[in-house]
């Protein structure tokens, strides 16, 4: 049972490790962050598979849900997960969780992601990261906190007064939309939301990169824009000679006699 | 016109030509830079295939924290978008997010089309005709996209 001393020697290193155990193997699941445990860090989730004849049989690994390093660095980390397994001399489990933690502490503040709001560099201007993980500026989440609050009273006032139950008052995240509010009062929940993300802002270090677009690439959008537009109008023009564009002002026309000749 | 346009809508225009999504081209306007021409070929396997759509999308001032406005320009025959062309889908109106762009919004389109839901209708007597008789509101698709949606 050469597991058994490796998963005890884990569980003491790391908290909360989820350790599932059934007759033919055991599974353990965790969310590895990064050395500076802040609420910015960059995070994965692990599960391991371990098999009888552990750990001459390899252990099966699954990384998911990389948070914080970019879609490249999570393809570099895979490799090298699989490498520590092959040449660990003991402990290849807990191997395998230092090897992440090291990565994610390493990468994490050289990020090359985009906040999904601007869809600019995250490492622009501070960011934060919500409670389901997801990286965003602080200033474009504030601005879109601001924007949900003005639409929930929005949404109350155009409400009859028996129907203001119905109006959603909650704040969601904007990537997977995720409840980070805790009740439905919502002036109160947006304070608490704004408050503890201004506190937890970070600024990231940009590696350098090439600005998304240069000349040659602007030049030869151009030339696809003014492919398009003349296909586009084309094929408009066919279209509307053969009957097949909407008329508004017809439509609605006859929308309007449909309605008056129901009220009288 | 209104402001300098925001960095996010000159980025998402250039991904849009420079990448842009299989069977979707999505174009702006010479002189308005927040109107785009759209085109949406019909799916494979759905009744409106063969056929390509045009529609005509919007950035409102709030953009991304609004959701895009988008309308069909071409007639179609499917229940979840009326004879104005309006469509009906979720994310267009309280679900929508920031972090959805135009190229998702056109793709959830493109989707719509595969996967026609009678359940949710915008045009009520399409919806019930897709309900009742789900052959003959297929035959309808058809006949309209071949009437109407030629290139």
């Amino acid at each position: 049972m050469a597991e058994n001393a490796e998963i005890e020697a884990l569980c003491s290193i790391w908290e909360d490790v989820e350790v599932i155990e059934d007759s033919q193997k055991k599974i353990i699941k965790h969310k590895i962050r990064s050395m500076e445990n802040e609420a910015t860090s960059a995070s994965i989730r692990i599960r391991i598979e371990i098999f009888e004849g552990y750990p001459e049989v390899e252990p099966k690994i699954e990384l998911s849900m990389a948070r914080g390093i970019s879609e490249r660095d999570f393809e570099e980390l895979k490799l090298k997960v699989v490498e520590c397994v092959k040449e660990s001399l003991g402990m290849p489990i807990v191997d395998v969780f230092q090897t992440c933690c090291d990565f994610l502490t390493d990468r994490q503040h050289f990020s090359d992601l985009d906040c999904s709001i601007c869809i600019s560099p995250l490492s622009n201007s501070p960011i934060i990261v919500t409670s389901c993980d997801h990286f965003l500026h602080f200033s474009c989440f504030s601005k879109y906190l601001h924007f949900s609050k003005t639409e929930i009273v929005k949404n109350l006032q155009e409400a009859q007064k028996y129907d203001k139950d119905k109006v959603d008052q909650h704040f969601y995240c904007p990537i997977c939309r995720y409840n980070l509010s805790n009740s439905t009062e919502f002036e109160r929940e947006f304070q608490k939301i704004l408050e503890f993300y201004k506190k937890n802002q970070k600024t990231l270090k940009a590696p350098r990169r090439d600005s998304v677009v240069n000349g040659e690439d602007a030049e030869r959008n151009l030339k696809i824009w003014r492919e398009q537009q003349k296909r586009l109008a084309k094929i408009f023009e066919k279209q509307k000679l053969a009957g097949g564009i909407i008329d508004i002002e017809e439509e609605k026309k006859r929308l309007r006699l449909i309605s008056e000749n129901f009220n009288e | 016109m209104a402001g300098a346009l925001p960095r996010r809508i000159i980025k998402e225009t250039q991904r849009l030509l420079a990448d842009p999504v299989p069977g979707i081209s999505a174009n702006p306007d010479e002189s308005n830079a927040r109107y785009f021409h759209v085109m949406i070929a019909g799916p494979d396997e759905s009744p409106f295939a063969g056929g390509v759509f045009k529609l005509e999308l919007f950035l409102p001032e709030e953009y991304p924290m609004a959701a895009p406005k988008v309308r069909f320009m071409t007639k179609i025959y499917h229940p979840n978008i009326d004879k104005l062309g309006r469509i009906c889908l979720d994310i267009l109106k309280d679900k929508w997010s920031p972090a959805l762009q135009i190229r998702t919004v056109l793709l959830s389109i493109q989707a719509l089309l595969s996967a026609p839901n009678p359940e949710d209708p915008l045009a009520t007597d399409v919806a019930e005709q897709w309900k009742t008789n789900e052959a003959e509101a297929i035959k309808t698709a058809k006949q309209w996209t071949l009437a109407y949606a030629q290139a």
